[in-house]
């Protein structure tokens, strides 16, 4: 077992750490250029914390309404919620530039508010929502009914029975908080593409432009990282501390699901406002200003369609990979000093916290020689996706395999069950939901991602993001649109087959034993 | 069931990751391409002479980001973009090979591009930056870069960012060449800035501000001007004096074996080809509204002529030096960082 856990550390740390630590440790090589970029870096900082500060409880109230009532308007948000996290952020912000070509709106004070700071949060609590409910919603899905009952019978009253299952998400919270802040923190596309960089620098366009300029300043694009990694690292310690200190453990193997209802009078008139918001201006407004670009072609036109297919074959191979390796971090930790368990989540924040082009350019630099000549093939391609979303795989995983107790494995060895009855029946069947939407999430994550595709891909084999940009560049933005809503489709279809699955196997247990 | 559906669902796993993950054969040259024609001429390469050619196809910055991430042992064969100023600086990184075969024909403005060690090659050019203007909101557009600062542009001219879109660093190299050389343009820059002026990401957000009437006036590349104009026939294109040229020019990785650049001088000769030219005219998208520099291939319809326009050309390998300090500045300027 140690020899199996020392092959997993160092496997790990060959594939995520090593290419990741010989960039950013350039600067010890020389001298490069970070000097008045700290403006920038506050700037950064201050949309993070702004974005970590709305999605996440806004994130665990919405998930408590998904998992706790049912109707017509708690599907649209659940529907909306999957749409919007398909919908990558360039697309989404695209669409948004589209509907602001019509001079009145942009002209407007509408359109000063959006093209400034005030749009920017928008569409990061946009993108970083999504995420949060899914967390959130693992906490809730496993909380099963049990804990309301006790509170009924105790004669708590709502509020407070509302507030209890706030505290019950703090860790999920927590866990969202950081996500959304370090995405923020690194995230260039939104920004770029709104055009808000010249009025208000951000620390990721002050890379970006050691990077994009000849000569390339990998020096000093290394210094400015470790500043995102240092904010990433306080994020990480602030959330392993909320998770040390109110994580709730679920200590049998069959939860009850709580009975969903319809929502009060209340409820449904802020539930109502939250769809509305949603699909009017979170989805409707850019997506179809996208499907109306779109329609303004036909399918046989569009170049690149092989595009599709390949990056959902990576999105799948990536996550599958993604998902596995979070495993192995989550076992690898169990049991460990707390030295090894906040080294690893330092590990994992600086991969998240680095700009995809930086964590590009890092594999170019490790596996482009002769002793390691992975360069140019998928394979590096697929470790370089697995690694970018390995931190996020983690921590939505994190919040549900931490509610699994050790006991129930212990309790199964004791029953002499066999290994594959351990892990798919109990383990697999508990994890199942949180860890569809994970792999789905990494997945989708994958399908469209740019930096990084853009630095690895193999000569001849465009992935989606790299086709949709190309096209956007030589202004077919109907071919474009065309790419990305077919992405988004391939993904639905992909999503719908495995809650298919997921249905079909959460349901075969309860035929038999009835 | 929960076993048949675990067990189903992990070979369906393997047998994707088998498929995206099986090494492909090496096979013939790989082109790095950040102009839009890149691919079409590379298929009809193979098509002609039965060497296989991959394409790379990505926006300049990100292309030469690649390259030098690559060093000393790139993974490329050739590559062809805009900007000798980009190629001058791989040059000075020891990054190209020299001495690469002259095109055959060249008219004068094509000499003048070439490189002295014959690290690049010109394939054609544009103008680093032209005027793209809206006649019913502005009716008397400026004519020359000096024009820009006059109080009647104010806030209504608009540019890309120099950081992010490759091909605008030698529209500001040309903009403070105009203004007296480096460092003594800088106050032709402040000026603008006084005077207004926006800044956006690339070419599509910047002419996505002058189609909401965010600005007047968008200072772009000439092919994207040409393209842009064509589709929305209401706007004017003004190439302002003088004129900076643009080459776009292809380089090759330095190392290459004998049969690799014996390939490489088949596929620089190719392009060149008058009907190779037309292909590239025609299927390049934006970047087909380029200016030939041999003299057996005329522009495309749309394009103006040239004989009676003040062209200048920048020094590569000095403005190539200064792209990274240059771009610094600009940013600090333009954000009041």
């Amino acid at each position: 077992m140690r020899l199996m856990r020392g092959f997993a550390l160092v496997l790990l740390a060959f594939l995520f750490v090593y290419p990741l630590a010989r960039l950013l440790l350039l600067p010890l090589a020389g001298a490069g250029g970070a000097g008045d970029a700290f403006p920038a870096f506050a700037n950064s900082a201050g949309f993070a914390l702004l974005v970590g500060g709305v999605v996440a409880p806004l994130g665990a109230v919405l998930a408590q309404a998904l998992e706790s009532r049912t109707g017509r308007m708690v599907q649209a948000l659940g529907f909306g919620l999957w749409l919007l996290f398909l919908t990558p952020g360039y697309v989404l912000t695209t669409g948004w530039l589209i509907v602001l070509t019509i001079p009145v709106l942009r002209n407007g004070g509408f359109g000063q508010l959006f093209l400034g700071p005030a749009g920017l949060v928008f569409l990061y609590v946009l993108k970083a929502l999504p995420f949060a409910v899914f967390v959130a919603r693992a906490t809730f899905a496993q909380a099963g009914a049990t804990l309301h009952e006790a509170a009924l019978v105790l004669g708590v009253g709502p509020w407070r029975r509302r507030l209890l299952d706030l505290r019950l998400a703090l860790p999920a919270m927590a866990a969202a908080f950081t996500i959304a802040a370090i995405e923020t923190m690194q995230e260039f596309g939104i920004p770029a593409t709104l055009g808000v960089i010249a009025k208000t620098p951000i620390l990721t366009y002050a890379i970006y432009q050691r990077l994009n300029t000849t000569p390339t300043d990998f020096i000093g694009a290394a210094q400015l990282c470790w500043w995102l990694i240092a904010s990433a690292a306080l994020l990480a310690a602030l959330q392993m501390v909320v998770q040390k200190r109110h994580q709730t453990v679920l200590v049998h193997g069959r939860a009850r699901q709580p009975n969903r209802h319809l929502p009060h009078a209340g409820e449904r008139i802020w539930l109502m406002v939250g769809v509305v918001l949603l699909w009017g201006f979170g989805l409707a407004a850019p997506l179809l200003a996208l499907v109306a670009v779109a329609l303004g072609g036909s399918l046989a036109d569009t170049d690149g369609l092989d595009a599709v297919p390949r990056s959902l074959g990576y999105g799948v191979t990536a996550a599958t990979l993604a998902m596995a390796a979070a495993i192995a971090v989550q076992k690898l930790q169990q049991g460990r000093a707390l030295w090894f368990t906040a080294g690893m989540q330092g590990l994992l924040a600086a991969n998240m916290a680095v700009p995809g082009l930086v964590l590009g350019a890092a594999y170019v630099i490790a596996f482009n020689n002769d002793f390691l000549p992975l360069y140019g093939t998928a394979l590096l391609l697929v470790i370089a996706y697995a690694a970018g979303a390995l931190p996020m795989a983690v921590r939505l995983l994190g919040t549900a395999t931490a509610q699994l107790d050790a006991k129930l494995d212990e309790a199964a060895r004791l029953f002499s069950l066999p290994l594959s009855t351990r892990l798919v029946d109990i383990e697999a069947a508990l994890l199942a939901r949180p860890g569809l939407h994970a792999w789905l999430l990494v997945a989708a994550a994958v399908m469209f991602e740019l930096p990084v595709s853009q630095l690895l891909y193999v000569p001849g084999a465009m992935p989606l993001g790299v086709a949709i940009v190309s096209a956007d560049m030589m202004a077919r933005y109907d071919v474009a649109a065309r790419l990305a809503l077919l992405g988004m489709a391939a993904l639905a279809v992909l999503a719908a087959v495995l809650s298919l699955a997921l249905r079909l196997g959460a349901g075969a247990p309860e035929r038999r034993a009835a | 069931m929960r076993k048949l559906i675990a067990g189903a669902f992990a070979a369906i796993i393997a047998t994707i990751a088998a498929i995206m993950l099986w090494p492909v054969p090496d096979a013939g040259l790989v082109l790095y391409s950040g102009l839009d024609y890149g691919p079409a001429v590379a298929d009809a390469f193979t098509k002609e002479t039965g060497i296989k050619l991959r394409v790379v196809r990505l926006a300049t910055g990100s292309l030469l980001a690649r390259i030098v991430a690559q060093g000393n042992h790139p993974d490329w064969d050739l590559a062809w973009f805009d900007g000798a100023t980009a190629a001058a600086a791989l040059d000075g990184d020891h990054l190209l090979a020299h001495n690469l075969p002259t095109p055959a024909g060249l008219t004068p403005v094509g000499q003048s591009m070439l490189s002295a060690d014959g690290a690049y090659i010109p394939t054609g050019f544009t103008l680093a930056g032209v005027f793209i203007s809206d006649p019913a909101r502005m009716p008397d557009p400026p004519a020359a870069w000096d024009d820009l600062a006059a109080p009647a542009y104010k806030g209504q001219v608009g540019m890309n960012d120099p950081s992010i879109s490759g091909p605008s660093y030698p529209m500001l190299a040309g903009m403070l060449a105009n203004a007296g050389g480096w460092p003594r343009g800088q106050g032709f820059v402040r000026a603008l800035k006084a005077n207004g002026l926006h800044m956006f990401d690339k070419n599509d957000t910047t002419v996505a501000a002058l189609q909401s009437q965010a600005i007047s006036l968008a200072i772009v590349q000439s092919s994207a001007a040409m393209f842009y104009a064509a589709h929305h026939p209401g706007l004017r294109v003004t190439i302002p004096t003088p004129a900076y040229v643009l080459p776009n020019v292809m380089v090759e990785a330095a190392g290459l074996s004998a049969e690799r650049r014996a390939e490489a001088a088949r596929f620089m000769a190719f392009v060149m080809r008058p009907d190779i030219q037309a292909l590239r005219q025609a299927q390049g998208e934006a970047d087909g509204d380029y200016w030939s520099v041999t003299a057996n291939v005329p522009p495309p319809p749309g394009l103006p002529d040239l004989s009676q326009t003040s062209i200048a050309t920048l020094d590569p390998a000095l403005w190539g030096r200064l792209e990274g300090e240059i771009n610094a500045w600009f940013a600090k300027v333009m954000t009041g960082a």
